[in-house]
């Protein structure tokens, strides 16, 4: 018998009182009246007739509404605005902490969600994996990031569930391609041997051409918009012919298409893409058969919509083991595969073999919690600063709650105060990060682009941070500053509760925390970071430098004659050629196992290939047996120590032992002749591995020992050299300490990173401390006049302003340490050679901290107490 | 400003008359119903007299409360002296027309 209750309530919500009474007195007549003959008519009826009133004039004017929450927020904006102006320089100090805060959040913020949104624009990237190998022997599984050449073309046969499927290959000792087209030549690095459906699986967007049947034949080449101004400029470059040379031949490709490399982000970031079958590496791969070994190819599957990728791991995995079985038994392997989704590849992945340098998840969390640090320290100045003046408010509050205003009323006004400080922060913490965006790229190393201010996550990224930080500021003030009491500030008797200057102490320690424990870890990364630069590595590496040849013809046929013109420099010690060169990463490795053994008991060691002159140019000492002749073509081997010591074989027995490889019946033997001492041939993250050497005169990358201070003569000189001998391709060389430095990359951007947050972090707490010690002094102001008319010297006043706040960084130091370093010690755990962490690791940054602090504090000190008390006590 | 009254507001306003002091919105509602032998909706009846309302052709008051309507108090309606002119020049206007009308039979 009662209306319908939700559009009875609809009604009451929108119609204007002075109708209501009216309009639901009426409506609920006809109600009843009609209810009488059929009630579910009249309730239909009734809700029409309300949809019915819902217009303009039966409406509650939006002036009208609630008028007066809305008259009081402009009057709080009002009041907070005064109050900014009122006291400029605290206002200042606090936009000041904010906005420099901000202005790093906000960077890493984009930078992580651009980290987070890698391959995302592929068109159904959610269904698309990459698919990775296990491998296990006896004594432990290898995770690969691609699989055995020969697999995935029969997976896309073989099961229906997969829609599309391509491969993408590329050789790791091929960096350069030597692009000619006419005279112009260029070298490109990233380049890719990919399937014809390469495209169908993953999203670009063409240029020039079309991203159909692209790739379909063999010498059919796609370029990056990049490599099409270098070398077409604005011309049209789809059909043109390029030359390509690399150490694997010259070969000429048509180009049928440029696709935009700035459009999305992807773990693949090619600068051109062949057709898989080109050339002689594209000969390779035609003829690949292994289903075991050869696990050289990235192979990509997108599954059709609702397959169970789960599931279809494990099928795979079946796949594979079964046709694969004789093959994987001979080896003693067993192996698993697994689908990777794409969208997490960039972050989320960091295999050995990955196609390109991956983020962190890790790196990027350290990232988030340092600059969150660094926010919090900006938000708790604005708590320290609201409360210890709250004595300026306590009238205004006072009158406030006498007047009527309840504790949330408080609440709200100073939580609008610190919203309104954090907007203005924020405004303008955008322009300065416009500004600035190029510094910052600089510093974190990464491309973070300008368009980002066009993308609609930066407003949400804004809206989230001025509510979370404007939130996390105000709350506490607000809450302490709406729990005054009317009575007593209004009497005049208004004391700051202990607990909030504890509080404030607390938060002033925790401050210090963080920057002391942000200096800690600089000075800690900065150590380890020298200390692997300076650390012997076993060989010389001083005064060398690297020459390198990209084409497989000059490879082939001018290495020689450009040894035999160099060596005559006089400024030239020795020279070399080799595959490999400090900083390059072997990307060889062989079973092998001693006479007597089987394949089950093979230990993997790396491979390099060097000619006669190696161990000499790069002075790495023999310890027994002799070093490479131009007789040794029969696979003599020298190994190192560490070779020696996996293997079993003491190093004075080694030359004349056998180690073999392969599967009884069809191994090969290699004679040791030699032992090398062991070197760091890899980064210092890793310990020495076992290695072994044969001997193979045409290597690609020369390796110059000199002695000479005259670098730009020596370099004329190659260069000279280089022209007679090799003139079709471009002089190329670099240092070999440089290309040492450049294996600690990560190391050194974490640490410019870091670097940069300390600086931040110390700024910002100094502006707290300087804000807090002027009050101080401003409080303590009657007290120090009449001490100073009682005798007291500046120094003994300065010492007194200044003791408590020195007090608080000691604390600060003393908590911090041990956790400083345990979380160092840490990240010290992944260097296989690492320094000790040593007290002055600690007892310098507490220094630096205290120093630092007294400067800010001793401004405000010096201040106070050289002033006049004469002026200062005159007042009452 | 010129005084509009609507063919609808005046069919209300007429029978806000002619309850004269009794009018309210149900009473006219149904009054209108039977009159002119078709369903109205009450949101319509509304919409005329707070027009006219404000117009100042009518004036309200609250009445007394009824148990009908879920205590809420009826609204009476009763038509002011502008309004009665008006409707008094509605009325001669359409007679004065009526009249010129020639006598011829439209059977």
């Amino acid at each position: 018998m009662h209306p319908p209750k939700k559009a009875l309530a609809f009604l009451r919500w929108f119609c204007r009182e002075d109708y209501l009474e009216e309009i639901e007195g009426d409506l609920t007549e006809v109600f009843k009246k009609q209810h009488e003959s059929s009630p579910f008519i009249a309730k239909w009826k009734f809700a029409w007739s309300v949809v019915k009133y819902f217009r303009p004039e039966f409406m509650k004017s939006l002036k009208n509404y609630q008028s007066n929450p809305f008259d009081m927020y402009n009057h709080y904006v009002k009041i907070s605005i005064r109050n900014l102006w009122k006291n400029k320089s605290y206002s200042l100090l606090n936009i000041l902490g904010l906005t420099a805060g901000t202005v790093s959040c906000l960077y890493i913020l984009l930078y992580v969600q651009e980290q987070y949104s890698f391959d995302d624009h592929h068109k159904n990237a959610e269904r698309i994996f990459r698919v990775i190998t296990d491998i296990s022997t006896n004594e432990k599984t290898d995770r690969m990031a691609t699989i055995s050449t020969a697999i995935l073309p029969f997976i896309q046969e073989d099961f229906p569930e997969v829609e599309e499927a391509a491969r993408v290959l590329y050789r790791a000792d091929v960096n350069d391609h030597l692009f000619r087209v006419g005279d112009k030549s260029m070298y490109v690095t990233e380049g890719y041997y990919a399937d014809s459906t390469f495209f169908n699986v993953f999203t670009y967007r063409f240029i020039q051409g079309s991203i159909r049947h692209c790739l379909d034949k063999p010498h059919s080449m796609v370029i990056s918009s990049v490599v099409a101004a270098k070398l077409f400029g604005e011309g049209e470059a789809v059909n043109q012919t390029i030359t390509m040379s690399d150490n694997f031949g010259t070969n000429e490709y048509t180009i049928t298409g440029v696709f935009d490399y700035n459009y999305g982000r992807s773990h693949i970031r090619p600068n051109f893409i062949v057709n898989i079958y080109s050339g002689r590496f594209g000969g390779f791969i035609r003829k690949a058969r292994e289903w075991a070994w050869d696990n050289n190819a990235y192979g990509y599957v997108k599954l059709r919509p609702g397959t169970d990728a789960k599931e279809f791991e494990v099928k795979v995995t079946n796949y594979v083991s079964e046709r694969a079985k004789q093959r994987l038994a001979e080896l003693g392997y067993t192996k698993v595969m697994h689908l990777q989704p794409i969208q997490e590849i960039h972050v989320h992945s960091n295999l050995s073999s990955e196609i390109s340098k991956n983020s962190n998840a890790n790196f990027l969390l350290i990232l988030i919690i340092v600059s969150a640090f660094i926010q919090l320290i900006a938000c708790i100045n604005f708590m320290n600063l609201s409360t210890a003046r709250s004595a300026s408010r306590a009238k205004e509050i006072g009158i406030r709650k006498s007047a009527g205003a309840g504790k949330t009323a408080i609440l709200w006004q100073f939580l609008n105060e610190s919203i309104l400080i954090t907007v203005i922060s924020i405004a303008l913490a955008l322009p300065v990060l416009y500004l600035l965006l190029p510094y910052f790229n600089i510093i974190s190393q990464y491309t973070l682009s300008a368009d980002i201010f066009s993308n609609p996550i930066i407003w949400q990224i804004v809206i989230a941070l001025i509510i979370i930080t404007g939130l996390f500021a105000g709350s506490y003030p607000a809450f302490y500053l709406s729990s005054f009491k009317a009575i007593e500030v209004l009497k005049g008797n208004f004391h700051h509760r202990l607990s909030a200057v504890n509080l404030r102490k607390g938060l002033v320690v925790f401050q210090f925390m963080i920057s002391v424990g942000l200096i800690v870890s600089v000075m800690i990364i900065r150590n380890q970071v020298r200390f692997m630069q300076d650390k012997e590595l076993g060989f010389n590496k001083e005064q060398k430098l690297v020459i390198p040849f990209r084409s497989r013809d000059a490879i082939r046929t001018r290495i020689e004659p450009f040894l035999n013109a160099i060596t005559k420099l006089a400024a030239v010690k020795n020279a070399t050629a080799a595959r490999n060169y400090p900083g390059s990463k072997i990307g060889v490795d062989i079973d092998l196992y001693k006479t007597g053994q089987t394949m089950n008991d093979a230990k993997l060691i790396f491979a390099d290939q060097v000619d006669e002159n190696y161990f000499e140019t790069m002075e790495i000492p023999l310890l027994a047996g002799r070093g490479f002749t131009k007789a040794d073509t029969l696979g003599q081997i020298i190994i190192n120590e560490a070779a020696a010591r996996v293997l079993g074989i003491s190093i004075s027995e080694a030359p004349g032992e056998n180690l073999h490889t392969g599967p009884a019946g069809e191994a090969s033997t290699y004679p040791i002749i030699g032992v090398i001492k062991d070197f760091n041939f890899s980064s210092l993250h890793e310990e020495i591995k076992p290695l072994f050497f044969h001997y193979h005169p045409g290597n690609p990358n020369i390796i110059v020992s000199f002695q000479s201070n005259d670098y730009s003569t020596l370099l004329a000189n190659l260069e000279t050299a280089w022209k007679q001998i090799n003139p079709q391709e471009p002089f190329a060389y670099f240092f070999v300490d440089e290309s040492i430095q450049k294996q600690y990359e990560t190391e050194n951007t974490l640490l410019r990173l870091i670097n940069s947050f300390t600086i931040l972090a110390i700024f910002i707490c100094c502006l707290g401390l300087f804000g807090l010690a002027a009050f101080k002094a401003e409080q303590r102001v009657k007290e120090i006049g009449i001490r100073k008319i009682l005798g007291a010297t500046t120094t003994s006043l300065v010492a007194l302003l200044s003791k408590d706040f020195l007090w608080l960084v000691l604390i600060a130091c003393v908590i911090i340490t041990p956790i400083a370093g345990w979380a160092m010690s840490r990240w010290l755990q992944d260097y296989a050679y690492r320094i000790s962490i040593s007290w002055w690791f600690f007892v310098f940054p507490a220094t630096a901290a205290l120093l630092i602090a007294l400067v800010a504090i001793s401004f405000q000190s010096i201040k106070a107490a050289m002033a006049n008390p004469v002026k200062n006590l005159r007042a009452e | 400003m010129a005084q509009i009254l609507g063919e609808f507001e005046e069919l209300v306003l007429l029978m806000v008359a002619a309850q004269h002091d009794e009018a309210y919105g149900v009473s006219i509602l149904e009054n209108l119903e039977e009159e002119l032998d078709k369903k109205l909706n009450i949101s319509a009846i509304h919409v005329a007299l707070k027009r006219m309302e404000y117009k100042g052709f009518v004036n309200s008051r609250f009445g007394g409360i009824t148990e009908d309507r879920g205590g809420r108090r009826k609204k009476y309606y009763i038509v002011t002296a502008l309004g009665k002119r008006m409707l008094d020049e509605q009325y001669t206007l359409r007679n004065g027309i009526y009249k010129r009308i020639p006598k011829i039979s439209f059977g």
